[in-house]
């Protein structure tokens, strides 16, 4: 039996897109959110925000992101429209090729880190706000049952190790538990079309960080930062 | 010590010779990464009969023709390391040789000791050099990432010794007399207990038993064949791209032969969020089998559509069992027979 929303922000969005093989979730999910507060949906380049927050973290592009450098490159470097800088399947060879166009107009954004409580969570997508969901992933995530709910795998602890972040955008119950419905960046294929049910149970103990993009900073800017 | 420093010579230039003369690097190189000293002794038409030797490891004999012993009562590599003596005999054109184990491990630190006979020092200094030539660390260490300094881990030169066939402790010292580390090192490091390296090559899993070998295999070894014992260990770490949604998961594997009995991840970065992660499957040989071991990572929802695949072959039948080197049988027992 399908789960019902509460909340749906669904509507938000464009299609879910797909990161591949390489560590971007976070890059995906602060995307994503940033261009559906933007509205109407138009993607914005998830490869222009992980280069500059690789950049200002100083990891290379083969790591993950980390969540405070991410926030920072919304803010302070912005991002373009997917079209300018599109998303590479692969990186180049040579990393000295890796870089973003030499001129292109980005949208900013503030965005902060919140407690970290599943209330938060359901708190901000009351007001109809996404919000960026950090979390430790188990086996059951990656396949979830055909009403698109990710259960607790009896028995077994959080994996500290495994850490994905998507977009929580909406919620409501399953299995007399709260629900929070989010948005991955695994392609259609995966859960709902690409969205899945996150029950209580199983966030409450792998949830590892929440944040959100608040108000937009100013008019489209050039960035020069190539 | 004059004549000693000449049989070392002798038998390391005689060593290069015979890989030179039959084509062995070659084949090593591009082959299994690991010197067949018995296919060497077979060549060169020499009988190698395995066989249960009461107080010896093995014993070359030239009457009525030449040939070679090796005890069944040791692993593996005693056994290759034997073998590989015993051709030195035969290559250097020694008189013929019994050879106990008292003889032959008192010979294993690679050092000149009052009274040893020169022959079985240049025997000895040959089945080193045979069986692990420079280029042969090389090789491997080209193969495996590891720069010389990397050897100053005793678990790199076990893992090392694995894949050439031959001791712990004589991996040590051939790699003392390359001047990979010092004597003083060799010297520590072959003290070190062979159990203390599998317990941590083994990240927290405890056999039954520390007899087996524990070999550690990457995606780095992709396609090589393991060739150990029916109580062995295999640590398959492979790298996984677990937050984009790939797992590794066993796509073939013979029940009867292996066995997973652990099963782990091991951060590779861990600050970033979606990275790679470190997947570790351990797997505990059952029986005396050959196999093959097939992984593949995909997303679960994408199974047709795996990423990468994985794929090692295995031969855990170890040490050789009583009778002729393979097809020697019907070539050596007539002649045998035909001279008593």
């Amino acid at each position: 039996m399908p789960i019902a929303p509460t909340v749906d922000l669904r509507n938000q969005f464009g299609p879910v897109r797909d990161q591949g093989d390489r560590p971007t979730c976070l890059a995906f999910a602060a995307s994503d959110a940033h261009a559906a507060l933007r509205g109407p949906w138009t993607a914005l380049s998830c490869e222009f925000a992980f280069y500059h927050a690789q950049r200002r973290a100083g990891r290379p592009p083969t790591k993950g992101a980390l969540l405070s450098h991410m926030l920072r490159t919304i803010k302070d470097d912005g991002q373009p429209i997917e079209d300018a800088w599109p998303y590479l399947n692969a990186l180049p060879a040579d990393l000295d090729n890796y870089g973003p166009p030499s001129s292109v107009t980005v949208f900013r954004r503030n965005g902060e880190a919140c407690p970290k409580a599943v209330d938060e969570v359901l708190a901000h997508l009351d007001d109809g706000r996404p919000v960026m969901v950090l979390m430790m992933i188990s086996d059951s995530f990656y396949l979830p049952a055909v009403d698109g709910a990710i259960r607790a795998p009896a028995g077994k602890l959080p994996d500290p190790k495994r850490r994905h972040a998507v977009v929580a955008v909406g919620h409501g119950i399953a299995d007399g538990h709260r629900a929070i419905l989010i948005r991955n960046s695994w392609g259609v294929g995966w859960g709902l079309q690409g969205y899945g049910w996150l029950t209580e149970p199983f966030l409450a103990p792998r949830l590892t960080a929440v944040a959100l993009l608040t108000e937009d900073l100013d008019v489209p800017t050039q960035n020069l930062a190539a | 010590m004059a004549n000693y420093v000449a049989a070392i010579r002798r038998a390391t230039l005689e060593a290069s010779r015979i890989h030179r003369d039959m084509a062995i690097q070659a084949q090593v190189v591009h082959g299994t990464g690991r010197i067949d000293v018995y296919s060497t002794i077979a060549r060169l038409g020499v009988p190698l009969f395995f066989t249960k030797l009461d107080g010896l490891l093995g014993a070359y004999y030239r009457h009525p023709s030449p040939g070679v012993l090796v005890t069944t009562e040791r692993p593996l590599n005693q056994q290759r390391f034997t073998a590989a003596h015993e051709l030195g005999h035969h290559w250097l054109g020694h008189t013929p040789s019994l050879d106990d184990e008292e003889s032959m491990l008192r010979r294993a630190p690679f050092q000149a000791i009052k009274g040893d006979d020169v022959q079985e020092v240049e025997a000895e200094t040959f089945a080193a050099a045979f069986l692990l030539p420079r280029w042969l660390v090389d090789r491997h260490c080209e193969q495996q990432e590891w720069t010389d300094a990397d050897l100053l881990d005793p678990t790199r030169v076990y893992q090392l010794a694995l894949r050439v066939g031959i001791s712990f402790k004589a991996a040590v010292w051939t790699l003392a007399r390359y001047d990979v580390f010092d004597r003083k090192i060799a010297a520590a490091m072959a003290d070190i207990e062979l159990k203390k390296i599998k317990k941590q090559l083994l990240r927290g899993y405890e056999p039954k038993s520390y007899k087996g070998d524990v070999w550690v295999v990457s995606e780095r070894d992709a396609h090589m064949r393991i060739d150990g014992g029916p109580n062995d260990l295999f640590v398959v770490g492979l790298a996984e791209h677990s937050g984009s949604g790939y797992l590794w998961r066993i796509e073939s594997i013979d029940g009867e032969a292996l066995a997973v009995v652990a099963d782990a991840r091991e951060d590779i970065d861990a600050e970033g969020i979606g990275g790679s992660t470190m997947r570790l499957i351990t797997t505990a040989a059952q029986d005396r089998r050959l196999g093959e071991l097939r992984l593949a990572e995909s997303r679960p929802w994408q199974l047709a559509n795996p990423r990468n695949t994985f794929a090692l072959q295995y031969n855990l039948t170890g040490a050789e069992q009583q009778g002729w080197y393979k097809d020697q049988r019907k070539q050596h027992h007539q002649a045998l027979l035909k001279a008593a």
